[in-house]
């Protein structure tokens, strides 16, 4: 799943991935900001206090028709990439982790996370969402962070 | 257990949760991994079963039925909190970000701390006040099922402030009350003489 270079600016793409390459401002490998897949996952996980990452789920199900497709679209391709790792693809609870929305000029990203009782869950919010930026950086992302679960003591 | 069989927005229900403690078999297990309402579930499920164990020692297939009043509203009430319900803001220093919580998640925390007091279950928990507005009087709303012998007064203040603690480092709410109302006193099975 590739976000265009130059979308038609009415068009705004919906793409599932954890994957920082492919959006916007993160295009080569070897660059300074290229990772791995998976690597802004592991970033959001490294914040202390955080201990989950769950699906964005809930929010694609809301999604209109055609954004829908779009993201089942990629979610296929996606399957099939990872089916080429050896890694399970398609299942709505294998991801995305992560939701990115891209129209060439902006990118939102969405994360759903799981904070520890002894953290305090502002703080920890807020620092997932610097570590975010500071994954995609240069690129300009916003960022939306929900705190799904405050783990029982 | 009997329990509302009422499906969360995951499509599951409580009762598969209920099951899956009781046996470990759920529809789909992964599921339990990534589904943050469904572990909130659990939690309160096994918390209500080590209460039951606890306060109804000597009746615990009687309390564990769900054929009580008072544990079929936990229950009924558990069913309609484990939801995300409202987003919950939280201040950001980037004004492009959008930081939330989930009403769920709060009052997962609610109970939660709740049901560690002793002798003490959480049964109906509600926020009231638009908790979507920062700054906004927020009044908690929580109903309590009380072991008999329990000094009701102490424990009342005591959770009021553990409450009041919790919901300080994990919200951003402005708590204007918390109002906690007994609402079943468990008469719980007297050791013979």
């Amino acid at each position: 799943m590739t976000v265009p270079a130059q979308p038609t600016p009415a068009k705004r793409e919906t793409v599932r991935e954890d994957v920082r390459e492919e959006l916007p401002g993160n295009g080569q490998a070897g660059q300074p900001n290229a990772e791995a897949p998976g690597s802004l996952r592991a970033a959001v996980l490294r914040v202390e206090g955080v201990t989950d990452v769950f699906p964005s789920r809930p929010l694609w199900q809301r999604l209109p028709a055609g954004a829908l497709s779009l993201l089942q679209q990629a979610a296929g391709q996606r399957g099939a990439g990872d089916r080429s790792t050896g890694q399970q693809g398609g299942d709505p609870d294998d991801g995305p982790l992560v939701e990115a929305r891209a129209d060439g000029s902006a990118t939102d990203v969405t994360v759903r996370i799981g904070v520890g009782a002894d953290a305090r869950t502002p703080d920890v919010v807020r620092a997932v969402a610097a570590a975010v930026r500071a994954h995609f950086a240069p690129a300009q992302v916003s960022v939306k962070v929900t705190v799904a679960r405050i783990s029982p003591e | 257990m009997s329990i509302p069989h009422d499906t969360f927005e995951c499509g599951h229900t409580l009762e598969e949760l209920s099951q899956y403690l009781d046996t470990g078999e759920f529809p789909d297990p992964r599921h339990l991994e990534t589904c943050p309402d469904c572990r909130n579930g659990l939690d309160s499920l096994r918390r209500l079963s080590t209460a039951g164990s606890e306060l109804f020692s000597n009746d615990l297939a009687e309390a564990g039925s769900g054929n009580d009043d008072w544990m079929k509203n936990i229950l009924a009430n558990l069913k309609l909190e484990l939801r995300p319900g409202r987003s919950i803001p939280l201040r950001s220093e980037n004004a492009a970000d959008t930081l939330t919580e989930t009403e769920g998640s709060v009052l997962a925390l609610v109970r939660s701390v709740t049901d560690l007091a002793p002798g003490a279950v959480a049964g109906r928990v509600r926020l009231e006040g638009d908790v979507t507005v920062p700054g906004e009087a927020i009044t908690v709303n929580l109903d309590l099922a009380v072991a008999f012998g329990n000094p009701l007064l102490g424990s009342a203040a005591a959770l009021r402030h553990d409450l009041g603690e919790a919901l300080a480092r994990h919200t951003e709410l402005n708590i204007a009350a918390i109002d906690i109302t007994i609402t079943d006193v468990i008469d719980t099975p007297r050791e013979e003489p």
